[in-house]
């Protein structure tokens, strides 16, 4: 079982990710501000939202596998990455074999990693 | 109009969850208090149990149902973490796909399995991240405006952010994000001084006064970029966390001379100075960030959270600068905060209901006892079915003035006193106290009753009406979450030259000195990390700590948490009657009953005890 979701992860991985991230680098794409600017007078960034409205709460999880395709294609859809709705019916696809509720357990499962 | 909203962290650490009725906090309470597993993240279906009895209130009844963060946004970032990182983050990738795939994004189905509902709603809201930190620090306070500044790791994308309250509205300006981050620079030196990421930041803080802070200038050289108006950007060469599974690299222990310190080995003055090194440039961030808020919101008050929000010498020294004239910092600071600032978030931003300050002045955090309480019959219960010999006073100041007397005499206090805590530290419900005055406290505490490293320096619980005749403070810690210097006038010389060879770090020697009229508390750098502790907070503590003062002239008392090393704070009589009888702990208090530890009968354990907790 957990053979078969690290292969379907890696193969999203090898398939889908890596390609497309080497295909945006070299139009390049950044995908994470890591550059230092000695010159730059701030490093902050404005916030185009300052609060949260009604309609923002209701987005953030899933609510069913049928919405995932969805849901992944409204966070990536617009800005400077919208390419990266082209992943979203593959994650959603994975996303549905990942889908996985806890169950009462002495253990903390490899589902819950807790990343920093 | 009435709202019953239920808060919820997990999947992350620390997770917790948090009720608010027509706007007044509840309950609230951590997951790893009842599963005692420490900083459990998992669903926390036994805090939601707790909240909805304490509000006596039934799952359908909920108005809403909201969770501390937005994993689809977390997920995107992970994602543009590994196409930046490619292959070498295959395994990350691996790792997050399970927990934020598998899990994090399905929050609505484990809502409904643990309690068959999401409310009236039919749906779970979402927060986001650091607007739910912003929430926590912002609606509790005092304060009718304030500035806000939140500081952890990383929740979605931010890590920092800078904006304001007023009233019942919450907005965030700027921010700092991923993969720049003070919380992740702090437990990248966490990590390499052999210590838990997530959990020994704490150690790292209480190390750094043994040090000197002769890397602080090679960290901001190197490390960090920090601009004049406190924004910042870490040079990501010397990290692991990006393309790895490691907080730190191989660039980083070259430039800080080595491999990372192995867990459990000694500590050396190399680790002292870079814990030094990494606390006076964390101070100078989060003094820079301060200020910046100041300007950019031009308020008087200033309120904290996100994890880094817990590093109490930054806060102490925030404090005594004045860049604000009023400081307020969320006790649940880290993520299960979280979920206290999501319920509120909602019944504000949401619900447009108006907020309402208390009528005293004061926060409405309530002292931050809002776990569970155990009644005299439930305990009374307890101890005859065990047939555990106790003593009953019921009288209020007669127990005090016994209490106080075994503490001056030297005893070890196990203290089990109304609700549970909510957040990280003991404040008078769930400690172990004892006395500040003898020399032998802090080294008795740490290796008998705590089984912990003997460096760690113990906090002081003092009467708030007293403070100032023995810190050099002025206003409320109530929430120990300041440093502040033990007076000039009640401190002692050392002995200097004990640790300057830097082939000597024996830091026995050092911790042993005495350093005031209240060794057990002094810190090596005369600091203490202040509780002060109000009556109307909590009666019954401020009274033994009175009693203490009419036995001793000293209104003060050495208060830990009521735990060993690795073990969730005591939630329940039974946990509290267990860790006394595991430890050096000479007298338990539940309530009204008194346990001594000499007529208990032979304590029927697992021997192998010590290893149940995991090493924090």
């Amino acid at each position: 079982m957990t053979e078969d979701l690290d292969r379907d992860i890696d193969r999203l991985f090898d398939e889908q990710l890596l390609p497309l991230s080497r295909r945006l680098k070299g139009e390049g794409v950044t995908f994470l501000e890591t550059r230092l600017d000695k010159d730059a007078p701030s490093y902050f960034v404005r916030r185009t939202s300052t609060e949260m409205k009604k309609g923002d709460f209701e987005k953030g999880g899933c609510s069913t596998p049928q919405a995932v395709e969805a849901d992944f294609a409204d966070v990536w859809g617009g800005g400077d990455v919208r390419l990266l709705a082209n992943l979203a019916p593959a994650m959603a696809g994975l996303a549905r074999s990942l889908r996985h509720v806890e169950e009462e357990s002495v253990d903390v499962s490899e589902f819950i990693y807790v990343m920093y | 109009m009435s709202r019953t909203i239920l808060g919820i962290s997990a999947f992350y650490h620390d997770a917790a969850a948090a009720l608010v009725q027509n706007g007044r906090i509840v309950a609230a309470a951590q997951e790893e208090r009842f599963t005692r597993r420490k900083h459990d993240p998992r669903f926390p279906r036994n805090a939601i149990n707790y909240c909805l009895e304490e509000a006596g209130a039934e799952p359908d009844e909920l108005d809403a149902v909201v969770f501390y963060d937005k994993a689809l946004h977390t997920w995107d970032r992970v994602v543009r973490n590994c196409m930046h990182a490619g292959e070498p983050a295959r395994e990350q990738f691996r790792r997050a796909a399970k927990s934020i795939l598998g899990v994090k994004i399905w929050v609505k189905d484990h809502v409904e399995k643990a309690i068959g509902t999401t409310g009236k709603l039919g749906e779970v809201l979402f927060t986001e991240h650091h607007m739910a930190h912003a929430a926590s620090a912002f609606y509790p306070s005092p304060f009718d405006e304030a500035a806000i500044l939140t500081l952890d790791g990383v929740g979605e994308w931010s890590t920092t952010s800078i904006g304001a309250g007023r009233e019942a509205r919450v907005e965030l300006f700027e921010e700092i994000d991923y993969p720049h981050s003070v919380g992740l620079l702090y437990s990248a030196f966490t990590y390499y001084c052999g210590f838990k990421v997530n959990s020994g930041e704490y150690k790292l803080m209480g190390l750094a006064p043994y040090g000197q802070p002769r890397y602080a200038q090679a960290i901001k050289d190197h490390l960090i970029d920090i601009k004049p108006d406190g924004s910042y950007r870490l040079n990501l060469e010397y990290f692991g966390y990006v393309d790895g599974m490691t907080m730190t690299n191989a660039k980083f222990e070259a430039l800080f001379g080595g491999s990372a310190r192995k867990s459990e080995s000694r500590i050396t003055r190399r680790e002292m100075d870079l814990a030094a090194s990494i606390q006076a440039v964390t101070t100078e961030l989060v003094l820079a960030l301060a200020r910046r808020a100041r300007r950019q919101t031009g308020a008087r008050n200033l309120v904290l959270a996100g994890g880094v929000a817990l590093n109490c010498v930054a806060n102490g020294v925030l404090q005594r600068e004045r860049v604000f004239d009023n400081l307020w910092i969320q006790p649940a600071a880290g993520d299960a905060g979280g979920s206290l600032g999501a319920a509120l978030l909602v019944n504000h931003a949401y619900f447009g209901e108006p907020r309402h300050r208390a009528i005293n002045g004061r926060d409405s955090q309530r002292g931050s006892y809002l776990g569970p309480a155990y009644k005299a019959n439930e305990i009374a219960a307890f101890l005859d079915r065990q047939d555990y010999p106790c003593e009953r006073i019921v009288d209020g100041e007669e127990r005090a003035r016994v209490v106080a007397k075994a503490l001056s005499d030297g005893k070890v206090v196990g203290y089990f006193s109304g609700r549970m805590e909510f957040g990280p530290r003991s404040l008078g419900a769930r400690s172990i106290l004892a006395d500040p005055r003898r020399h032998d406290t802090q080294s008795k505490l740490n290796l008998k009753v705590k089984f912990r490293e003997s460096f760690r320096p113990f906090a002081p619980a003092v009467l708030a009406e007293d403070a100032s005749e023995y810190f050099e403070m002025t206003g409320e810690s109530p929430y120990m979450l300041l440093v502040a210097p033990v007076r000039d006038d009640r401190r002692m010389p050392v002995k200097s030259g004990l640790f300057d060879s830097d082939a000597d770090d024996d830091m026995l020697r050092v911790v042993n000195q005495v350093r005031s009229d209240l060794p057990a508390i002094t810190h090596v750098d005369y600091s203490a990390r202040v509780q002060t502790v109000h009556r109307d907070d909590h009666p019954e503590f401020h009274r033994l700590i009175r009693a203490f003062k009419d036995i001793t002239g000293i209104g003060v008392v050495v208060n830990t948490s009521f735990n060993v090393r690795g073990e969730p704070i005591v939630q329940s009589p039974k946990d509290a009657y267990t860790c006394f009888m595991r430890t050096g702990i000479d007298l338990l208090v539940l309530e009204e009953f008194l346990l001594w530890k000499d007529v208990q009968p032979e304590f029927d354990d697992n021997d192998n005890w010590k290893t149940e907790y995991g090493r924090d």
